[in-house]
């Protein structure tokens, strides 16, 4: 009886299933629907291969798995909780060279023989100038800067006599010693430096060519007083002679920062600057004499070679 | 060696210190220059036969003769006098008369100046008043009153002309 109705049940099914195919068959053929994988093997295992030896990516999954500590001196600690590995984070580490020169090494004075030099080659503006600094570590020179400029010309092909009376200027700044932990009697040093002068200045037998109405008398212009103010940068040289004295030289970047104008005009030259209209590149010739003062400690630095 | 390289380096540094500029890219001389303009508008003319001439003057030169015909001219103060006058006198047939001719006399203060040392001193002028007379010449606006070595129009002048055309 249970057999019958489940043969029954079977012919019904497949009479059912042939209806539907013939239905089927006999509907307009459809186009098949293209499917393109997106994931397959291939995608999935690909840029995982490609990245396996990719640090950046194997020490951040192996952070993800990690505890981390801050350590008293400031570095964290990883541990690797599968494996138990412990490491430092090797970027956090900052390493400060230790200073090897005492606070304050020494102090120095000195002299700026560009303008003489300058003089004797052509020049006719500048006097001369002097310096004084400290060595700090070394490594930190605060310096003070001070001189004398005059000027007095008449370019070539001009029609003027400039004159600057002889007036001081003042510079303030310091310098930074690259060679810190070697011989202190070579520097290589790049600084910078605020400089300032009051100065008076003339411009006197102004000439003019003759135009439409004729000769035009000499004129000139009244003494004016002026305020200056410029930035420098410096990079330097310098070594040791014999005893205290040591010779250098330096190239100075510089650049005025502001200037009181007057009513007939901007100065030329400003002392301790140079010609305003020349080259924003000038130099120093220094030699400088190491003052003889005893320092409570005496580094021993360490050799060049190293 | 060292002191080979020692005076290479400061004989590049003496070099470098010598650059200077480019020279001096305005004018030698402060020329004031005037452009000449309709009545009433801001469109340029062109003066057909004008002959300018300043008072005073050596040999009664002109400053700009007839028959040429201008819109823009640098007329150059005095710098031995505070004031400095011009003659417009006006050549076309039509209006060729002595009693057309216009005077601009302008009052200035001299201002000795250092420009540079490229471009050397000279004077400044500050114009501190104009008068003219109107016959043909309706108007003179000064635009700027500094006259400098800046090439810039700074007098404008202002004709009656006889319409939209360009000349009188």
């Amino acid at each position: 009886m249970k057999s019958a109705k489940n043969m029954r049940r079977t012919i019904v099914a497949a009479t059912l299933a042939v209806a539907v195919g013939a239905v089927w068959a006999q509907s307009p053929r459809r186009p098949a629907r293209r499917v393109t994988p997106l994931n397959n093997a291939a995608t999935q295992t690909q840029s995982v291969n490609e990245t396996r030896n990719d640090t950046s990516r194997i020490n951040a999954a192996r952070r993800a798995r990690s505890a981390h500590y801050h350590r008293e001196d400031g570095t964290v600690l990883y541990v690797d909780t599968v494996t138990g590995d412990e490491w430092i984070d090797s970027t956090g580490l900052i390493s400060v060279p230790k200073m090897q020169y005492p606070l304050f090494v020494d102090a120095s004075v000195g002299v700026d023989m560009w303008s003489p030099v300058m003089r004797a080659v052509g020049q006719r503006q500048g006097v001369i100038g002097f310096t004084a600094f400290a060595n700090l570590h070394n490594r930190y020179f605060p310096t003070f800067d001070f001189g004398f400029g005059q000027s007095s010309s008449t370019p070539g092909a001009q029609n003027y006599n400039y004159r600057t009376k002889f007036s001081p200027y003042f510079k303030i700044g310091a310098d930074y010693n690259f060679l810190y932990n070697s011989n202190p009697d070579y520097k290589w040093f790049a600084g910078v430096r605020y400089g300032l002068s009051p100065f008076g200045w003339q411009v006197s037998d102004i000439t003019a060519s003759p135009g439409y109405w004729g000769d035009v008398p000499p004129f000139a212009i009244a003494p004016q007083r002026s305020v200056a103010g410029w930035f420098e940068f410096n990079l330097g040289l310098s070594v040791r002679l014999t005893g205290n004295l040591s010779a250098g030289w330096r190239m100075i970047y510089h650049s005025v920062l502001h200037q009181s104008g007057t009513a007939h005009g901007n100065p030329d030259y400003i002392p301790g600057y140079g010609l305003t209209s020349g080259s924003p590149i000038t130099g120093s010739i220094l030699f400088t004499y190491k003052l003889p003062i005893r320092t409570k400690t005496t580094a021993q630095p360490d050799t060049v070679a190293s | 060696m060292r002191i080979t390289l020692c005076a290479t380096a400061l004989s590049l540094l003496a070099a470098a210190t010598a650059c200077n500029s480019a020279g001096c890219l305005d004018n030698g001389n402060a020329l004031p220059l005037a452009g000449f303009y309709a009545k009433g508008s801001d469109k340029s003319v062109t003066i057909d036969s004008i002959q300018i001439q300043g008072i005073g003057a050596p040999a009664d030169t002109l400053l700009l003769a007839s028959p040429h015909a201008a819109s823009q001219i640098y007329m150059p103060m005095r710098p031995d006098s505070p004031s400095t006058a011009w003659v417009f006198s006006y050549r076309q047939r039509a209006i060729d008369r002595p009693e057309l001719n216009d005077t601009v006399t302008f009052a200035v203060k001299h201002i000795p100046y250092f420009v540079s040392q490229d471009c050397g001193a000279m004077y400044f002028y500050r114009i501190e008043g104009v008068k003219y007379t109107r016959h043909l010449i309706d108007s003179v606006a000064i635009t700027d009153s500094l006259i400098t070595n800046v090439e810039r129009e700074r007098i404008k002048i202002y004709f009656r002309v006889a319409g939209e055309g360009s000349e009188l």
